[in-house]
Parts: C-alpha cells; structure tokens; sequence
C-alpha cells in the first residue's frame, strides 16, 4: 500500500471522525498532511492547549543544574509551586541507588518533596504509565521509562512536549562541552521531531570477551583454518569464525552468549540487519525485513545461536548473561554495559582483569566498514501532564541529568549508565566500568541506532522477538520468521493509522548515525 | 405442621426490649434475605460499573495511545469479537490452556484425594506434616516462579541431579521444546496447587458422618467398597466444588508461565491469559481484550453451568 | 493401630514431605546463599558461604548483598509493605468468609437467588483479572480508592466471596437439616440456630475456606501491582522490587518469600486443629 494510494484514500473522502482519529491521534489533519510533506515538521501534541506555553527565553544560571534550580525558584514565585509540594517519580527498582540519594539532596535545594514510586519488572512501568494515561490519578509526576515508549504515552497525552522548556533551560543535551553522546542526543527524546524525554541513560549494547583465553589460544591454528591472522574481528563474517574458534563445547566452554530470548532476541539480528544496510520499514512503513539483509543476517545469527551458545542464550532471561560471562562459561558476551562493571569485579566475577573490550563487528560496503550498534532500552524522563505543576517536575529532570549532579548519580550502581561526553574521561566512571572500557563504549555509543520508536513500539518489537525466538528455537526457519513479522507490523500499522507512523518513522530514521543513513541513500533505500 | 407456640423470648427469659424488631428480625423470609445482602451489596457495588465498562469497551476500536478518551472511541460493534474468533493465537492459548488445566487438575485431584485419605489415620507428627503438605501454597507466586525457573535452567539442580546421580549425558534443555517445557509449568502448578486439593478434600473427608461407614463395616463391606459407595458419593458434592474451583483458577494461569517461559519459545507455551495480559498491557489493544474476555467469560460461564448442575439436584 | 502401621505411616509422610520439601529447601538455601551463589554450576544446596544479608537488606536496605558492593539492594525497607499485608489480608479475608458463610448458609437452606446467584458470583472468577483491571481502575478512581487499603480490602473481598460461597455451601449442604429443625422446634430463633448450631458443625469448613482465601489474598500480585504505587504496596509487589542492573536479586527476593510465608504458616498451624473436627462431634452421636 503505497503512500500516494493512502493519501488518495484521505482526500478522496471527507475525514470520518475514525480516520481522523486513527492518523492524527487528536491533532488537526491538515498538521498531518503537513507532517507527511516534510518529515520534520513539528508534530501536534494531543491537546495543544495544555501544551506548556513560554515564552523561549533562557532562564539565568551558568549549567542545567543552576538553571533548574532558578526555575524552581521562580516556579515558586509566580506561585506555582510552594515549599513541601510533593511529586512523585515513578521509576524501575534498579534505579533506586541512583535516584534516592539525589531525592535527598534536590529536596532540601528545592524545599520541593519529591518521593520515588519504584516498580520491579520493567514491563510493569509501561503499564503502570499507559493506565495513568487513562485514569489521569495525577500521582504521578515523572515517569523513568525506556525511550522507545515515548511515542505511544505522547500519542495517549499522557505526556508534555518539553520542546518550549529545553529552549528554555537548556540542558545542554545537543551542545556545548558537556552534551550527550551523539545520537543518543536525539534518539532518547525525540519523537515526531519534538522533544518529548530527557535521556538518563546510555544503553548501547557492548561486547565482552576472555582476554586471557584469546591471548593464550592457537595463532597457527586459527591461520591454518581460516587463512587470516587471529585478530579481534571487525566484520560479522570475521566474528561468526572467531566464535565458531573458541568454542569448546566438550569442555562445557561455549562460544558465546547473545540474547535470543523472549525479549531481547532482536538485538543481535538487528546489529547485523541494520549494518548491512537494512531498515526496519522504507518510507510508506511496508517492512523491509523480509530482504536479503533480513534473511542472512537471521540465518547468520541462527547459525551461531544454534550452534555455539548454551540452550538458554534462547530460554532464559537477560539476566543469564550476567551469571554466564562471569563464571568463565563463556568466551564472548553481548550485553548492556553494565556487564562490564560486572564482570570486572573480583567480588562478583571469577574473570576479573581477564575482561577484553571490542567494538561491534560490521559489514564493508565498497571498502568501508559500517558498524551499527543496537541501543536497547534508554531510559529517559518524561514529565506527566496530569502531575501537580509539569515544569517544574521537569526542572529536576534536568538538574539530575546534568554535567555535575548526574556524574555522581550515574556512577552510583544501578541501571543508568553514563552518557556526557565528559564523563567516558572521568575517573570515577573509568573506575566503574574499567578504563580500557570507556574508550570502546564511546565507540559503540557513536554508531548506535534506537530500538523501534514509533507509536506501538512495544507492540512492533514483541512480535519480531516472538518470531526470532521461535527461529531461535527452530520452530519456523529465517524467512518465515520475518515474513510473519512483517505481516503482523502490517497489521499493526494499519490498526494505529498508517499515516501517523509513517511520519513518526520518517523522523525516527533521521536519528540513525550519519554513516547509516549515508548507506541507506547510497543503496537507494530512502 | 404449624407450630403455634408462644415462643420464650430469644435470648434466656428476658423479655426483649423491642419485641415487635426482634420478631421482625427473626421472619425468615427477613432473615434469608438479609443473609445474602452483604454479599450481593458488595458484587453489584464493587463489580457492575467495572463490568459495564467492559462490554462497552469490547464494543469499540479503543487503544490508550488513540489519544481519545474511552467514552469518546468510535464504535466498531461486534468487529471485535470476529477478530477475536479469527485470531489463530487466540485458539492456540484456549487449546493450550485447556490442556493444562486438565492435566494439572487431574494430577491435583488424584495426588490431593490420596494425600487426604492417607492423612485420615492418626500418626506420629501427623500435625507436622499437614503443615509441611500445606506450605506450596502459602508461598507467594512470584518466589514458586522463580525457584522452579531456577531448578529447570539448564545449569539448574534439577539437569546437575540428572547428570550426576542419574547418569545423564548430557541435561534436559527444558524450556526448548513446547511439549517439554508445559510439563514443567504444569508440575509447578500441581506442586504449588495440590495443598488445596488436599485442604478441601482432607476437611470433607473429616467431615463425613461415621455412622454409614461403620454400618458398612459391620455388614462386611470391604475398603474399596466403602470408599467407592459410600464415602465418594458423600463427598461428591465437596469434590465438584473443589474441581470446578480449581479448574477456574488453573485456567487463568499466569504468574508461573510469564516467569519460567515468559510464554515462549514464541508463543508455544503462551497460556490465555498471558496472551490477554500482552494484548491488554503490553500491545494496548484493551478494547480487543475486553472482548476476548467477555467471550471467554461466556463460554466458561456456560461449561460451569453444566458442571454445577448436578449440584443443584442434591440438597 | 499396630506399632507397625504407625511406622509405616510415618515413613510414608516423610517421604511425601521430602518431595514436596525439595523446592523449598531450595528457596530456602538461594535465601542464605551470596550473590554469587544464585545462579551458580554445580548448584549447591547447603550454601558455600552462607550469608544473612538477604534477610538484612530486607529491613536495612542500602546494604549490599552478601558484602557484594554492586549488589546493594535499596528498595525500601519491607515495613510498609508487611503492614499493608497484615492489615488487607486478614481483614479481606474475615469479610470474605463471614459474607460468604451468610450466603451460603442462605442460599443452601432457603435457594435465596434460585441457581442463578451462587452461579452468577463465582463469574467474578471466571474474568481474566488483566482485562478486567483497566475498567475497576476506572472506577475506582471515582471512588477515589487507587492505592488505599480500603480499595484493596474491598476488591479482595469481593474477588474471593464466590470461593467463600462455594466452599462454605458444599460444607453446609453436608450438615443433615433436621439437626437444625430440631432447634426450631425447641423454639430458637434462626439467628441463634445460625450461630449455635450450624456454625459450630461447619467450623472445619470455615478454617479450611480462611485458609484458602487468606492465601489467595495474600499473595494477590496483579491488582496489588495495578492499584497502588507507595502507600498501599503489598508483599508481592515488594518481592518484585528487588532487582538491580544484573537482574533478579535472586537472594533477597527469596527470603522475603520466606518471611512472608511465616504468617500463613502460622495460621494454617493454628486452625489446622479445627480441619477435621468438621461435624462429627455435634452429630454423629445422636
């Protein structure tokens, strides 16, 4: 269904009150139509009238910290906030060590009171946040969630454009000496274009491996078997015989340890699918899965998944991994970063100081390697509509993400990890996470691309992880597993109003690394 | 047989204060109406907005992220319940549902009837052991989840034990193939499920009248007979009561399948109402799962009606 | 019964016991084991290096586990939620039963609702609780009882009413009627009959359906999870709480669901007594 084919559709008859719904998710069409004639244009928000009305002038103060503060302060003076107010932010338990502390600490800066609302199981916080869509209880303040949900709790209104604040106290996100990492300026906030969260986190997908082992292994019979010298690999054709080396099944030694489970089975595939110049949907949202890049990049995947990993690499949650590498029963794992600090210390690690860092493999187009990182999670902050006084909620937002005050809180253990420029050189966080570490988790951080974002991500990425599982798993074969994705995200397309994602995707791709998008136009995708 | 009677006043020989309320109070058709009030207070106070809300909402196209308020979605009708019926996932979850209820419950009834008839002799620590039987239960779900996910990983006790002691090459990778990793939620929920089982049926059993029992003894019957003639039909009700509430509660399997399968590999061991809870919490698609539910409740409401009939018979 | 039979009997129950103990000792040995040791090959059931720190960081949080300094568990402390516990089970519980018994006792002796209302309550179990919480949380936001304990108390309440129906009927249909008419005819009011006759006959009943509906309220998680977000969290919800950047803290979330069996323990040891008196004390010896 082509994009001109729907466009006729819509004008050829009046809006019905369902399309108009179904597209714009409340906003006017014409915005929609707008929308789709160039990929950036702001996109409405919900109910534009509660949308936060400022003037864009910047707020006095030398650093977002500073500048959050005097926006309380001024909050409090034009009477929209008083000493004691309570707020509350509802976040994932594994943040309480980062957060708590700086509670504490804002609380008696602010004279605010904020409070942590903490939930255990992270799928529960999209829930818990989709029904305070609905029900509007108002207990809720900030929201702490994964980056890819931004899309659906903005479509739902649950949560404010913060576009007018940034301009406003600059958090210093996508400029200065202390930005964020790019992309992860853009991809953990943006959605149809707008600022929608405040990005906490750096979730880039790293890879681990045995030093040791590799230091110590057979350089003359890894030659003889595969013709080249045995080096860290830098394409996917490279890492799958390096795994395929290491791997000693009979001495319960597996090759490696990549998700290809319920929930994060995608990550892997997609590392391949998108460096060797896939995209999830070309420009009318018709998946492109199902291609040559899709299927090899599967059966690649399937191959080493099957053949060098242990069973629950497909069975068992992300948390395998974690008690996998740093038992030493495995040579290679792929995971968050946190991993690293993991298993590098010798409290919680039979491995520590044997830890080797690499970059993600890639795929040469025309002699230049293109590497693609799979950013998986993100959490980022998102400020309620219905909370007591939103911008203000915000001010803390930013004053936790900022250069100073988030150092400390993100080298504190817990589930955000570092994501400023400045930090990857601070020592703290070299530490934290080692210091050959940081260097490689710049460069993961550089080429990484956002999980889906779109409205519906959460619905787009279970089905494709239910497929890949059953791939995994042997159930259905590479093709069969895409192609049942694809006529599912069809579905789903379809369902939540093809003209709305197509322009939610037209400026989500905008948010991929430069070098991916440069591929994208050079093989002709967009 | 009417008892005209001046009936003593209620309570010992004292005349009560408000003879014309007390006497109002004790008419039975007062009486037995004001027994069942608290309850149906209660269900239609509690329930019947909630409920209403959900027809209505299985009758339009509603997801929260629509960015319409509910009572503001376009109606879709019945478009809701034909999906549902063409939903191949949908049918998959019913047939495997099913399935695991029957097994489990059967494994329960049996394994709980045998438990309670052995528990019917005095023992030494007899009071002991009850409690230990009784202790699956009582242990929050998410805890049973978790120690059985642990037991079955495959680096878990239960392929160690097969390994070294049992003389297995190699462990069993539980939760790779459907057939394999079902058996293991179902013996999870019988573990944690059989207690009931047990409680109800071990109660019943004790409190049967003696009388029929010793008069079949007396004439010579022997212990088959007396369990199969005359202490199962005496219990028959508690049983049918026992069965029918434990099959509504396996069937609506949740906690054990999200943690030790989270429903995979795929869908393969997705349970109905984890296949809702996706649709409902993680796909948004509320109103679509509020039609998937009131049909179930509809056809469960008519299976349970045949089961509770013979019920109705006895009294 | 012979010396013999006792043994055997003995023997029989220990080794029942021993099975259905396994899972537990297991649970019970991941509550005294270090980080470490959780997921650890081959798995041990008597701990390596047995800690208590599981246990401590339920009411001390901000302790790493096991001394592990990447593992420190900050949840809140356990207080609040063991409180809420306390209070919404037992209560939920005693409302359930009490309102239950008077149906049943309604419902078996007079067909008050005919075959429709016993029938019609157990649908409250018959409803996928997911598809059903968006719709109460709805409503209860009118009510205004998100995240109160009167919400929970209520809700629970009237989620395990049809079980207390069911299960207090099938009890009181087993108690013959002309024990209780023969109180009426010695003129007692069917208040006092209710109370002194009837109640007393099903008490083995009635302690196994508190049982079952305390366990049930208990344990509840979905609602629990759904309904609240600080003031009215319940032990479920707190065994959720602790995970960390590495997953499931495997440790404390199995010694809170130790402590958190011990009151169900308890009061299934305490009415276990009234389980078998069941009638045969008031009745048989007629």
């Amino acid at each position: 269904m082509g994009e001109k084919h729907e466009l006729k559709k819509v004008f050829r008859r009046p809006l019905s009150r369902r399309d108009f719904l179904k597209a714009a998710g409340g906003a006017g069409g014409a915005l929609v139509l707008g929308g789709l004639a160039s990929a950036c244009a702001p996109a409405a928000t919900p109910t534009p009238t509660t949308a936060p009305a400022v003037p864009v002038a910047a707020v006095e103060g030398a650093t977002p910290e500073e500048r959050a503060l005097n926006g309380i302060k001024a909050l409090k003076e034009a009477g929209k906030v008083k000493d004691g107010d309570t707020f509350t932010i509802m976040h994932h338990s594994g943040q309480r060590n980062n957060i708590v502390p700086a509670l504490e600490e804002w609380n008696r800066l602010t004279g605010l009171n904020f409070q942590s609302a903490e939930v255990g199981l992270e799928a529960d916080i999209y829930t818990k946040a989709m029904n305070e869509a609905v029900v509007r209880t108002g207990d809720y303040d900030i929201f702490l969630t994964f980056c890819n949900w931004i899309g659906d709790m903005a479509e739902a209104g649950l949560i404010v454009d913060q576009t007018d604040w940034w301009a406003k106290y600059d958090p210093e996100v996508d400029h200065g000496p202390s930005a964020y990492v790019a992309p992860l300026d853009r991809f953990t906030s943006l959605y149809k274009g707008r600022r929608y969260a405040l990005g906490a986190d750096d979730d880039a997908f790293s890879l681990f491996y045995r030093k040791d082992i590799m230091e110590a292994a057979d350089k003359a019979a890894f030659e003889d078997k595969y013709g080249r010298e045995l080096a860290l690999p830098n394409t996917w054709e490279e890492f799958d015989q390096w795994i395929e080396f290491f791997d000693r099944p009979e001495e319960g030694f597996r090759g490696g340890h990549m998700y290809a489970e319920r929930y994060f089975a995608y990550t892997a595939w997609a590392a391949r699918f998108i460096s060797k110049g896939g995209a999830y949907f070309d420009d009318n949202m018709d998946p492109l899965i199902v291609s040559d890049e899709g299927v090899t990049a599967l059966e690649e995947q399937i191959r080493l998944t099957q053949n060098h990993m242990f069973e629950d690499a497909v069975t068992g949650d992300w948390a395998v991994a974690y008690s996998r590498f740093p038992e030493g029963s495995v040579f290679f794992a792929w995971a968050w970063a946190s991993l690293g600090k993991w298993a590098q210390d010798p409290e919680t690690s039979k491995i520590a100081g044997k830890v080797g860092y690499l970059e993600c493999p890639g795929t040469m187009h025309d002699g230049t390697l293109i590497r693609a990182v799979p950013h998986v999670v993100g959490w980022s902050f998102s400020v309620s509509r219905y909370g007591k006084c939103p911008e203000a909620a915000y001010c803390w937002a930013q004053w936790f993400t900022g250069p100073t005050v988030g150092l400390d809180a993100i080298a504190r253990v817990g589930t955000l990890d570092t994501f400023r420029r400045p930090w990857f050189d601070d020592e703290k966080m070299k530490e934290a996470y080692g210091a050959e570490f940081m260097p490689i988790l710049l460069k993961l951080t550089e080429n990484s691309f956002a999980d889906l974002a779109l409205r519906g991500a959460n619905e787009y990425l279970d089905k494709l992880n239910l497929n890949l599982q059953q791939a995994f798993a042997g159930q259905k074969d590479a093709e069969r597993a895409l192609r049942d994705t694809a006529d599912e995200w069809q579905k789903v397309t379809d369902r939540l109003g093809r003209l709305g994602q197509i322009e939610a995707w037209r400026t989500e791709r905008a948010n991929y690394p430069q070098h991916i998008q440069d591929l994208w136009k050079k093989l002709g995708k967009f | 047989m009417a008892i005209k009677v001046e009936r003593p006043p209620v309570a010992g020989g004292r005349k009560p204060l408000f003879p014309r309320l007390v006497r109002a109070l004790n008419r039975e058709s007062f009486f037995q109406n004001v027994l069942a009030m608290p309850m149906q207070l209660l269900l239609w106070f509690l329930l019947i907005i909630p409920t209403l809300i959900v027809l209505y909402l299985s009758l339009v196209a509603w997801e929260p992220r629509m960015g319409v308020d509910w009572w503001q979605a376009p109606f879709a009708w019945f478009r809701n319940y034909g999906h549902v019926l063409s939903d191949v996932r949908f049918w998959q979850a019913i047939v495997r549902t099913i399935g695991v209820v029957v097994v489990a419950v059967a494994l329960e009834f049996a394994i709980g009837l045998a438990l309670a008839l052995f528990f019917q002799r005095d023992f030494l620590g007899k009071r002991l052991f009850t409690a230990v039987i009784l202790y699956p239960m009582m242990l929050p779900w998410v805890v049973v989840g978790l120690a059985f996910y642990l037991l079955f990983l495959e680096k878990g006790l239960v392929n160690y034990i097969l390994i070294h002691f049992l003389g297995f090459e190699t462990g069993v990778a539980w939760y790779h193939y459907p057939a394999v990793a079902l058996s293991t939620i179902i013996l999870a929920d019988v573990w944690q499920w059989t207690p009931f089982m047990f409680l109800i049926l071990y109660s019943g059993l004790g409190a049967l009248p003696r009388d029929p029992v010793e008069a079949a003894m007396t004439l010579g019957a022997s212990r088959w007979q007396i369990f199969r003639y005359i202490t199962m039909p005496m219990l028959k009700q508690v049983i049918i009561i026992a069965l029918i509430i434990r099959s509504l509660e396996a069937f609506k399997i949740f906690d054990l399948v999200f943690i030790m399968t989270g429903g995979g590999p795929g869908t393969a061991t997705e349970s109905l109402s984890l296949y809702i809870y996706r649709l409902g919490f993680v796909y948004g698609q509320l109103s679509y799962a509020a039609a998937m539910a009131v049909l179930i409740l509809v056809s469960i409401s008519i299976i349970i009606r045949l089961a509770v009939r013979p019920l109705e018979y006895e009294v | 019964m012979t010396l013999i039979g006792q043994a055997s009997r003995w023997l029989g129950a220990l080794a029942i016991c021993l099975v259905i103990l396994l899972p537990v000792v297991w649970v019970l040995s991941i509550s005294f084991k270090p980080p470490q040791e959780w997921l650890a090959y081959p798995p041990t059931i008597i701990p390596v290096e047995p800690t208590t720190s599981n246990y401590i960081v339920l009411f001390q949080p901000g302790n790493p586990v096991g001394g592990v300094a990447a593992m420190v568990s900050s949840a809140e402390p356990v207080t609040q939620a063991l409180i809420n516990s306390l209070i919404i089970a037992p209560i939920a519980t005693a409302a359930s039963v009490l309102i239950g018994f008077f149906a049943a006792y309604a419902v078996s002796r007079y067909r008050v609702g005919g075959t429709f209302m016993p029938f019609f309550t157990l649908t409250t179990r018959m409803f996928p609780p997911v598809a059903f919480a968006v719709p109460l949380l709805v409503y209860y936001r009118m009510l205004g009882l998100i995240d109160t304990q009167l919400g929970l108390i209520l809700m629970y309440t009237a989620f395990t009413v049809a079980f207390s129906l069911w299960m207090m009927k099938g009890f009181i249909d087993g108690v013959p009627r002309h024990i209780e008419e023969a109180a009426v005819l010695d003129g007692a009011s069917p208040w006092r009959v209710l109370f002194t006759i009837t109640l007393p006959l099903v008490r083995g009943g009635l302690a196994a359906t508190a049982l079952f509906v305390f366990i049930l309220n208990w344990t509840e998680f979905l609602f629990a999870l759904v309904f609240t977000s600080r003031e009215a969290i319940t032990i479920p919800v707190q065994v959720s709480h602790y995970v960390g950047a590495v997953g499931r803290f495997y440790g404390p979330q199995a010694a809170l669901g130790i402590v958190a069996s011990i009151p169900v323990v308890v009061a299934g040891y305490l009415i276990q007594r009234h389980l078998v008196t069941g009638f045969t004390f008031g009745l048989v010896r007629e």
